[in-house]
């Protein structure tokens, strides 16, 4: 009976088992007319374009600087998020940003298919698609995994956008890209620029302590500096009976460990970096050359640490079990009094902990330093969360930037007064009451806001967009919540919605980021997976992950740590180690 | 009457305790999981919910029923579970039939038995099937749905056991008075079968119902998902380690209570139509008696 | 007791002269099988093609026949790598006492359901036992992981009754698997039992009457007619149960698992996860499949043969 038991999991790692592929040849026979028709489309362009060429100002792809003149078709696959709504009537193809954007910028968007994108659905159509053999549409957005961007690089089907980016992205978008040196690497081959990153807010991502402010006050608790001041925190937080409910069941900190110790939250890898290494990822040696921080001396005392907590209970018993998003649950129910996580956790999941416990407050704080002031966190890697390639065979592969140079410009960080000022369009993600505010609110005025399907979420075309949401500028988050931070007065309409829709907790947060974003470490391998990590990664991080669970939980001594190390080496890691630097070396030299 | 002694009603008195602790182990993580889909997402998201709900509210029922494709995932849904059963059930009596049939009679049964069996271990997996289906330009039809899973071995084979386990003296009876393999089916093994039919069409309804891979990977527009498909994709589990969310996109996490409330929309059709079904377990053996 | 035999179907039909030529006639048998032969055909035969890539270095881009030809070379490393025979015992130990429990276990529940002789009990315990089936192990694997943590409910019943230390259950490698065959078990066997229960319900009830009246205790009756007219289907289930010996339950593993139990509870699956589908490598996950269907078929084969021999019964 459970032979044909149909596991949701298995299936869609059903990739692995079974995977095959008919001929280049065999494309799906429903694109074609989208294809056709697209040729046909632009030819017509083309022609149209030329004929108006004689008045001047009309570049040789058909655009007249704003848009083009004949309309151009684009076609791409989509995996819906489940932050799109829509009103009734409107879809996926045919929408008020479909409308606009053929409009205003003659850009027509056609799907070959659209798939609501949760559990890795746009990623598993993605792959079939690929592997099936079926003809790929003008322009791929993705968004997860580098493995499967590699995959698509190397199918040889998209092409380098190098020219094309440096020719037609406009300065909002080269300015952001620049921000980091190092945002082409993942995508480079061979010195082609093959994909174009889908830039985001900087510092998103980088840690922070979050601790309960209300038991910090109750016990007297004074901010901590070093890892030692922690220690007496967590101490007093297990010990001191913070929620005064008379029992021994209040944690320290809440982490977890199951999958990785480089969480993204309810992480734990800032105390290895209190002893100058992270886990899980490459950091550079002071001789230059890259080295793999598990296995770093820095792991094995970070580890010991980790052992005492374990002992005196500032970690939950059950850590070896967690993942991120079980530690989470440990603060947000109100058992543990500390967390490290990014500066956005009070919009989600701290709302679950008011919610809780009744009366419970909490707070950011710098991370605390190490026995020798050492100090150290993940994240500064490139704003990038996501990337697009550009089919070879495409009519108008410039179409795409001006789509996305459309949005930087219009968008990301709208005038006063402009068109995009208070949101995408009236009736959708805003509206204007009578005495001239405005509303973001459809259930309080469902007349202003007509033909909503479900009130209880605001329709937001923006999410619309090719490029997700509409454009971001990686430096404008960041600034803007630390000038409110600072006390200063909202100006643009970007700030004003920030200082609207922020809670305070957030916006100190930010604030405490900028303050330690000396303290990042970055993860230095950027590049495919080498082939040595093909073959070994699988046993090498067994050996690590299990090596590290088994010294916290005291089932194994600590000086296993060195025989771990021993044996990394010896089963390829050495070979990794050799290939990760040669992929530096020669990604660096360029 | 062996149920008036007083060894079998003392062991009466144990048996009914087992089957009430087997049925309180049962029914236990399903009220939990009804106590969390009528909780607020607080609570359930933190592990907080026991038995009962936490906050009473039935937002995460609500939100699935108010979702604009609801009802045209639940419309689909139906028809696949309707056509999908019979389609299967068809198959797989029909061939069940001949397989029954001992090989001294019907020589070549045997290379179809093992022609049957040998796919139930050997699948080629999901791209080649997906090929197979995209060639045969059976992408978004409901055929895609119903005809890859329609034979299903498995049951066939215990379909194929309950037949031969059919006394034959109706057959001969039948067949003396002239009587071909499809009447013979139809007049005796079938409704001698009931008990076994009305089983296998469970499961075959449960399996229909609760599939939703195929819809992801056959239909390729999201709006004509069957219910499955669709109630798999309104729920996330959100992994934010490649991803700088939105403060929009983070309210809509609190995914627990609208798994939980999918889980029991899942059960829901084995609650309606098992009892419906179990009628013909007596009916099976009423016919029985019959024949004797 | 001598219609025993004829109930459960064990035999060959009986031959008379007048209808030998018709069950000669089997051209209406293969009409019959005709349906289910295409659609398997095309369904199950044709995709068969796809796991030519076990033998190749295959790249999705490439196309099954444009990858390279690498013969049995990832068989070679799936024998080679330095964990594989723990994964594989695992595997077979974890799968193994799963098939045995599953079908020990939903025979005695049908049995004893068989002597309840109230509909109403009957049906409604019959319901609620199948109900696990239906839960989801992404969401059973959440609720066991709350129960059985060090601060759960199971830990909590230990300290007060007995006075025990908490237990790290999902932490500990025999405590995983026994947690991982109870609770397969628990979610396994009112599918079982429903199986069990429709083969009992073909008994003709005279039989028992029979038995009644030649004063044989209900015991005897369950011995000599309840049991044999639940052989059949139990060897059947039986048999086909151990092509599973290879697949100890994805599912379950992946979401109770950790690196505390990799040593006793990874199995081969979870380990063709974290290898295959995190490096993108599926020819070896093919290779993998095609090893554990080769055994799996090969125990079936064996399983009809004994039980062809022992019990006399072609199970298929």
């Amino acid at each position: 009976m459970q032979l044909k038991r149909v596991s949701s999991v298995l299936l869609v790692s059903a990739l692995a088992f079974s995977v095959t592929a008919c001929s280049g040849n065999g494309n799906n026979a429903q694109n074609e007319p989208a294809a056709t028709k697209a040729a046909a489309e632009s030819t017509n362009a083309g022609g149209n374009a030329s004929a108006t060429n004689a008045a001047g100002n009309v570049d040789e792809t058909g655009w007249d600087g704003s848009k083009y003149v004949e309309p151009i078709t684009l076609t791409t696959v989509k995996g819906i998020g489940t932050n799109y709504f829509f009103k009734n009537g409107e879809t996926m193809e045919n929408n008020v940003m479909q409308s606009y954007m053929k409009d205003n910028l003659g850009i027509d968007v056609k799907y070959d298919w659209i798939v609501t994108d949760t559990n890795d659905a746009y990623k598993t159509k993605l792959r079939l698609m690929l592997s099936s053999g079926e003809k790929m549409p003008d322009v791929i957005t993705y968004r997860g995994d580098m493995e499967t961007v590699n995959m698509l690089i190397d199918s040889g089907q998209f092409m380098d956008i190098g020219d094309l980016f440096d020719k037609y992205a406009g300065d909002n978008y080269k300015k952001g890209v620049e921000l980091n040196a190092y945002t082409w690497l993942p995508v480079t081959r061979d010195g082609q620029r093959m994909a174009l990153p889908v830039l985001d807010y900087a510092y998103n991502d980088d840690m922070l302590l979050w601790l309960r402010q209300d038991w910090m006050d109750k016990l007297g608790l004074q901010p901590p500096k070093t890892l030692a001041d922690f220690e007496a925190i967590m101490d007093a937080f297990v010990n001191k009976d913070p929620d005064g409910n008379g029992k021994k069941d209040t944690l320290g900190i809440a982490t977890g460990f199951k999958n990785t110790f480089l969480g993204w939250m309810g992480d734990i890898s800032w105390l290895f970096g209190d002893y100058g290494t992270l886990p899980g990822q490459w950091n550079k040696s002071a001789d230059g050359t890259l080295t793999y921080g598990s296995i770093d001396p820095g792991a094995k005392q970070a580890l010991a640490t980790l052992k005492t907590w374990m002992d005196k209970g500032y970690i939950s018993k059950d850590s070896g079990l967690k993942d991120e998003n079980g530690a989470a649950e440990l603060f947000t129910k109100g058992q543990a009094g500390a967390l490290v996580g990014r500066n956005w956790m009070p919009d989600w999941p701290f709302g679950d902990l008011l919610n809780n416990v009744p009366g419970a407050k909490y707070k950011g704080y710098p991370l605390p330093a190490g026995p020798d002031g050492k100090i150290g966190a993940q994240s500064g890697n490139p704003s990038v969360n996501g990337w697009m390639l550009i089919n070879k065979d495409a009519k108008n592969p410039e179409a795409l930037l001006r789509y996305y140079n459309f949005f930087f410009d219009n968008w990301a960080n709208p005038e006063k007064g402009s068109e995009f000022e208070n949101g995408f369009a009236e009736g959708y993600d805003w509206a204007k009451l009578p005495d001239g505010t405005i509303t973001k609110d459809p259930q309080k005025y469902p007349d202003l806001f007509p033909d909503y399907a479900d009130r209880t979420h605001l329709v937001e075309p923006i999410y619309y967009t090719l490029t997700f949401e509409g454009a971001r500028q990686p430096s404008l988050y960041a600034d803007t919540m630390s000038k409110l931070a600072n006390g200063e007065a909202p100006v643009t309409p970007y700030e004003i919605q920030s200082a609207a829709i922020r809670k305070p907790e957030n916006i100190e947060a930010m604030k405490i980021v900028l303050e330690q974003k000396d303290i990042r470490m970055k993860n230095y391998f950027q590049g495919p997976l080498t082939e040595t990590m093909k073959q070994k990664n699988e046993l090498l991080n067994k050996l690590i992950n299990q090596t590290y669970s088994k010294i916290i939980y005291g089932q194994s001594p600590i000086d296993e740590f060195d025989t771990m190390v021993d044996n990394w080496k010896k089963s390829g890691g050495d070979q990794i180690t050799k290939e990760v630097n040669d992929w530096y070396n020669s990604a660096s030299s360029k | 009457m062996y149920y008036k002694t007083t060894g079998y009603r003392l062991f009466t008195v144990l048996n009914y305790c087992i089957l009430l602790l087997a049925g309180i182990l049962c029914i236990l993580p399903i009220i939990h999981i009804l106590a969390i889909s009528f909780s607020a997402s607080a609570p359930a998201n933190s592990h907080l919910v026991g038995l009962w709900p936490v906050d009473f509210n039935i937002e995460s029922y609500t939100k699935t029923l108010n979702n604009p494709n609801f009802s045209r995932a639940f419309v689909i849904s139906l028809g696949r579970t309707v056509l999908g059963t019979f389609m299967t059930m068809s198959v797989i009596i029909l061939a069940g039939y001949a397989l029954s049939k001992d090989a001294s009679v019907f020589k070549s049964r045997n290379i179809y038995a093992w022609y049957f069996v040998f796919t139930m271990l050997f699948t080629g997996g999901m791209i080649p099937s997906y090929i197979v289906v995209r060639n045969l330009h059976l992408m978004d039809t409901i055929w895609a749905l119903v005809l890859p899973g329609a034979v299903q071995v498995f049951n066939m084979i215990l379909l194929m056991n309950f037949f031969k386990a059919t006394p034959k003296e109706m057959e001969e009876a039948a067949l003396i008075d002239g009587a071909g393999h499809f009447t013979v089916l139809f007049r005796v093994y079938l409704p001698l079968a009931m008990p076994s039919i009305a089983t296998l069409s469970l499961f075959s309804i449960v399996g229909n119902w609760n599939a939703w891979f195929d819809g992801l990977l056959y239909i390729n527009n999201y709006r004509n998902y069957p219910l499955a498909t669709f109630l798999q994709t309104i729920i996330v589990q959100q992994d934010f380690s490649k991803l700088n969310p939105d403060v929009n996109e983070l309210k809509n996490i609190s995914q627990r209570t609208v798994k939980a409330a999918q889980i029991f929309i899942g059960i829901l059709p084995v609650l309606i139509v098992y009892p419906f079904l179990q009628r013909f377990f007596v009916k099976g053996i009423v016919l029985g008696a019959i024949k004797e | 007791m001598g219609t025993v035999g004829k109930v459960t179907g064990i035999g060959t039909p009986v031959r008379r002269k007048g209808i030998k030529g018709f069950l000669r006639r089997t051209w209406p048998l293969h009409v019959m099988l005709l349906p289910a032969v295409v659609l398997q055909f095309i369904f199950g035969y044709l995709p068969l093609g796809g796991l030519v890539i076990a033998f190749k270095d295959y790249k999705p881009y490439d196309g099954i026949w444009g990858s390279k030809w690498v013969g049995l070379d990832h068989f070679k490393f799936m024998f080679e790598y330095p964990d594989s025979k723990q994964v594989i015992l695992n595997t077979t130990l974890i799968a193994g006492l799963k098939i045995i429990f599953n079908i020990v276990v939903p025979f005695c529940f049908a049995l004893l359901l068989n002597e309840v002789r109230r509909n109403s009990v009957k049906r409604t315990v019959q319901t609620l036992v199948y109900l696990p089936y239906f839960i989801s192990w992404v969401f059973l694997g959440g609720i066991l992981n709350d129960m059985l943590s060090t601060d759960g409910i199971i830990n909590m019943l230990l300290h007060n009754w007995f006075g025990l230390d908490p237990i790290l259950f999902l932490g500990s490698g025999n405590w995983f698997r026994f947690i991982v065959v109870l609770t397969d078990v628990w979610q396994q066997f009112g599918f079982g039992t429903i199986v069990y229960l429709a083969a009992l319900a073909g008994v003709n009830p005279s039989l028992y009457e029979a038995a009644e009246v030649d004063g044989a205790n209900r015991w005897r009756q369950t011995l000599s007619i309840t049991i044999p007219s639940l052989a059949p289907i139990v060897i059947v289930v039986g048999t086909l149960a151990i092509g599973n010996i290879m697949n100890a339950g994805f599912d379950q593993i992946f979401n109770l698992y950790n690196p505390l139990v990799y040593d006793k509870g990874d199995i081969i699956d979870t380990f063709v996860y974290r290898t295959g589908i995190l490096n993108g490598q599926y020819s070896f996950g093919t290779a993998v499949g095609i090893f554990k269907s080769i055994v799996g078929f090969v125990l079936i084969v064996i399983g009809y043969r004994v039980a062809y021999k022992l019990a006399d019964y072609k199970i298929f």
